[in-house]
């Protein structure tokens, strides 16, 4: 840090690992929310634009902090619960099943 | 080369928020101010008057649509140029937001280190498409 309290070039490297450290942290909380979210949204169909919304946020994130393989997984999950298409039975286990490798993904980068 | 001291990000993602700061003010040494909403970041853009706004397409409340179309529309904002960050750009959504007069558009997922660049190579773009 300089005087003025601003992390500086050289400096850049170790606030970006507290960064990414500390998303790696929130992320189990984050991908909670969106679990909830798919819950509500495979009874009630009008929730699935928040459904759509979370995981559309998180993969902007996490791909711009480094992290393409969960950022890869979670654009499909986006495309999945796109709100202006009917979904069926067999959708929502797709959906499911795309949600829990956003999970393991999340847990390997936690233990590494 | 367009000169840049303020920039004002526009974005309801704490996460992004954070990051585009580090970098922005580390790499670049510009100030960063941050609103959360499109309807708190109009009024503040146009006491601070930064000289170039990131703006999130998908905001809650007025999104970054309707907020881009209020910095138009009062005398001191109307100029200060405007791009948009958004993780959804198909190649019809950008050609809209460059018709629209956004100085352009930069995707999420982007990579923080080069973020200078990318901004400053947007206004450049859209200066020399001006002149």
């Amino acid at each position: 840090m300089n005087l003025s309290g601003t992390p500086t070039e050289m400096d850049l490297s170790g606030v970006l690992t507290r960064l990414r450290l500390e998303l790696l942290a929130r992320l189990p909380h984050r991908l909670g929310e969106l679990h909830r979210a798919l819950h509500r949204a495979q009874r009630h169909p009008a929730h699935v634009h928040h459904a759509h919304k979370l995981a559309h946020n998180l993969q902007g994130t996490v791909g711009s902090y480094g992290f393409p393989e969960l950022a890869e997984i979670l654009i499909e999950l986006e495309r999945m619960l796109d709100p202006t298409r009917a979904r069926s039975d067999d959708d929502w286990t797709a959906i499911r099943q795309q949600f829990e490798r956003a999970q393991q993904v999340t847990e390997q980068l936690r233990q590494e | 080369m367009t000169k840049i001291a303020k920039v004002l990000l526009i974005d309801d993602e704490d996460d992004i928020c954070s990051i585009v700061k580090a970098c922005l003010t580390a790499l670049a040494g510009w100030n960063i101010l941050v609103e959360h909403s499109g309807e708190d970041a109009v009024p503040l853009a146009a006491r601070e008057k930064p000289d170039v706004i990131l703006v999130d397409v998908m905001l809650p409340g007025i999104d970054g649509i309707a907020t881009f179309q209020r910095l138009r529309d009062q005398p001191a904002t109307a100029q200060i140029p405007v791009i948009f960050m958004t993780a959804k750009v198909q190649k019809h959504e950008l050609s809209r937001y460059l018709s629209l007069g956004a100085a352009g558009v930069i995707c999420k997922p982007f990579d923080p280190m080069t973020l200078p660049q990318q901004i400053r190579a947007r206004l450049d773009a859209a200066a020399g498409a001006l002149s």
